[in-house]
């Protein structure tokens, strides 16, 4: 069980990234989608081995992967419209959010504790994955809100709308989803005017940070990947990239093979898979690096969103069979057996370098040569300032 | 080689050559001339291949025919000829026959309404703003061709405020012909209340009265085939064409409408068949419209190309990089 995916018509699947299958957890005959579409997932332990899953009706269940018990835990009552984020915070406690704004914490029994107001058309929840009890909320019409779980009745944070466009027209705000930046307080969120935002809290500055533009379709998924200055966002004409949030923020590179809108995106935290699922009904996997596509799976139904694992059967069978290249976090058991498998294949390589010493050192007398040749001898150390004449083309290393 | 087809090719070879003059051997000119061949020896030449071909061919054909009849059973099988469809690439979205999730899927999707008997189907048909003769024309035709449908003009009107008055005047569908240079060139199908949209180009249109033979129509309900639809989008669009006509259909007036997918194209006849011979053949009788269409993209919800979802668009450098690779 690599992903588990909610699709639109109440099935929770299990993909096998490997043997590229999938597996309903439920049976079909038994699913109205009207009532029981899957809204939202969640991971509800660190171990991710359980999770939540809100459906239209607000009945929110459990599912157990080591048993593969299916169960309903209790219904999210209050407030009008489908739940648009359920996560677990501190403590075992249960957030869900809902359309209409109403945002409340459950205990496990399903008593209600605290609740908020976060605006109408609210469009997505989002707890901070390193402080468990600060969330995000953003909607239609509904800016972007930092809430601290103790004190229900402000948020810390209101976010401002951009200034007027070059036509002096207000942009909409239109938050279709968010996420906290690796290692930090700072949000992302991506929005149906297709922008790209980064608020900084902290920084004293309630208009966004940061603004990418990109295409003209509304943006409906993002991800925050191995990588702390990338994320990958998605839109409705079934177009996924890559972006770079630095200083010049920027697109690095387009995912290709979609053909249909995404409705949401998961990137592993550690290795360079991105998995993504949409209505087009196939869930894929693509490399975040080489863009390549792969995995494909169909999988029968419109799908609505998707988790992967920390624990990919893909990175383990990766690792067998290239043993030197992969560097990856694991499971305690698994990494016993790697470090040995590496050291093993050490030895063998120091040998390798040992006779390819010699080889070396020719290739570089040839370099040598070949530079008295072309052009006169340049130091690559020093810096080129005396050389005012001769300007070579910078030779990557 | 620059053919004069002249009759003196001596003549014609000893001006263009420059080295060649009258003294140098005949063997050479001889050489130069069999090698240069007028334009009715090749023809007659390629004739004869043909001919020649043909025959082999048929000669091959009647062997094989005769160890057919001579083995009987036992002979070996009929040779199936290489064609696309036959190499077309796997597609993991066909349907399989008692899919249970396709199935399940289809019964609860936005057209289940009309094949569960709920609605009956009430069609709108409209154009571009200011449409020019032939778009008239074609939805003339479209209108006799699906019954219960009525033409509007469009005047204007933006075709989101087009789909939220037809929903409430109850219809079930509606087809906006889009125009370009006077022409239709497209065809926008909405299923209403919150159905998905698809856009198809239209490839060849040719009207009744260019078709020769043409028949008259009539109103009968007429019966729908759908070919072809075999993958999982295939099966959405083939839905919403069904959703334009009425359930029964009326065997009695013997019209019918084929809707015939062949890669990717679409296909639309529309003919009233006679059957002949004990029902062994049919003869067909061609009435109204005969046109082509492509799928261009699939959206789900009601027409809205900057907000909506696309279920499924085409996307040709991506998509159209195989020869053997089809959608519907």
């Amino acid at each position: 069980m690599d992903c588990l995916v909610g699709s639109a018509n109440g099935m929770l699947k299990s993909i096998n990234l490997v043997e590229n299958t999938f597996k309903n957890m439920s049976v079909v005959s038994s699913l109205v989608p009207k009532r029981d579409e899957i809204t939202t997932l969640c991971w509800s332990d660190e171990e991710q081995t359980e999770l939540l899953s809100a459906q239209l009706d607000r009945q929110l269940k459990l599912f157990d992967s080591l048993t593969g018990n299916y169960s309903t835990l209790f219904n999210a009552h209050g407030g009008e419209g489908p739940i648009k984020g359920v996560q677990v915070v501190e403590d075992g406690n249960i957030a869900t959010a809902v359309q209409s704004g109403l945002v409340t914490i459950w205990g496990t029994e399903g008593t209600s504790k605290l609740q908020y107001e976060a605006g109408n058309d609210l469009l997505r929840m989002r707890v901070c994955p390193t402080r468990r009890n600060y969330f995000a909320t953003g909607g239609k019409e509904n800016p972007l809100k930092l809430w601290d779980i103790n004190t229900p009745d402000t948020p810390t944070f209101t976010s401002k709308n951009v200034p007027p466009n070059w036509l002096q027209l207000r942009v909409p705000i239109w938050i279709n989803d968010l996420r906290f930046l690796n290692n930090s307080e700072n949000v992302v969120t991506c929005t149906g005017a297709h922008q790209i935002h980064v608020y900084d809290p902290r920084s004293g500055q309630r208009r966004p940070v940061q603004e990418l533009l990109w295409q003209e379709e509304p943006l409906t998924a993002m991800s925050t990947c191995a990588n702390d200055k990338h994320v990958v966002a998605g839109n409705t004409r079934g177009e996924m990239a890559l972006f770079d949030l630095r200083n010049k923020a920027r697109m690095v590179h387009k995912f290709k093979g979609f053909a249909g809108a995404l409705r949401s995106i998961d990137a592993h935290p550690t290795a360079p898979y991105v998995a993504s699922c949409g209505i087009d009904r196939f869930v894929r996997v693509h490399n975040i690096n080489t863009k390549e596509l792969v995995k494909k799976i169909y999988c029968k139904a419109r799908m609505n969103c998707i988790l992967m694992r920390r624990q990919l059967s893909l990175l383990t069978t990766v690792k067998e069979e290239k043993p030197d290249r992969r560097r990856k976090k694991k499971s305690a058991e698994e990494d016993e057996g790697d470090d040995s498998h590496r050291s093993d294949s050490d030895e063998d390589k120091d040998a390798i370098w040992e006779d390819m010493g010699v080889v070396a050192e020719k290739s570089a007398a040839a370099k040598k040569i070949k530079r008295k040749v072309k052009s006169p001898p340049v130091d690559d150390d020093e810096d080129d300032d005396d050389d005012v004449i001769i300007v070579e083309p910078k030779r990557n290393k | 080689m620059e053919d004069e087809g002249d009759d003196m090719p001596e003549t014609s070879q000893m001006s263009k050559s420059p080295k060649g003059g009258d003294g140098v051997g005949t063997a050479k000119t001889a050489l130069k001339s069999s090698r240069k061949m007028s334009r009715m020896v090749k023809n007659e030449k390629g004739r004869a291949m043909r001919l020649q071909k043909a025959a082999a061919k048929r000669e091959r054909q009647n062997a094989r025919q005769k160890v057919r009849e001579t083995l009987g059973e036992k002979a070996p099988p009929k040779e199936v000829p290489r064609t696309i469809e036959n190499t077309r690439e796997v597609d993991a979205t066909m349907v399989e026959p008692e899919d249970e999730e396709v199935m399940h899927d289809e019964a609860h999707d936005e057209m289940a309404a009309y094949f569960n008997r709920e609605t009956t189907p009430k069609v709108l048909i409209t154009m571009s703003p200011y449409a020019k003769v032939m778009t008239w024309k074609f939805c003339y035709e479209l209108r006799k061709c699906i019954p219960n449908s009525e033409i509007f003009s469009r005047k204007g009107v933006a075709l989101k405020k087009v789909v939220k008055q037809a929903t409430k005047k109850e219809y079930t569908d509606l087809i906006v012909v889009h125009e370009d240079r006077k022409k239709p060139n497209g065809i926008v199908l909405c299923h209403l209340p919150e159905g998905p949209t698809a856009y198809f180009k239209i490839n060849s249109l040719k009207f009744s009265k260019e078709i020769k033979n043409v028949g008259e129509s009539t109103s009968h309900f007429p019966e729908v085939i759908l070919n072809n639809f075999n993958t999982r989008l295939g099966h959405t669009v083939a839905r919403m064409f069904a959703c334009l006509f009425p359930h029964d259909p009326k065997f009695t007036g013997r019209r019918v409408v084929t809707l015939h997918n062949q890669r990717d194209y679409v296909f639309f006849r529309h003919h009233r068949y006679e059957f002949k011979k004990d029902g062994s053949k049919a003869a067909l009788l061609e009435l109204g419209p005969r046109f082509t269409l492509r799928l261009k993209w699939l959206q789900k919800g009601t027409f809205d190309t900057r907000c909506g979802e696309y279920e499924w668009v085409l996307k040709r450098h991506e998509m159209e990089t195989s020869r053997r690779r089809f959608f519907l």
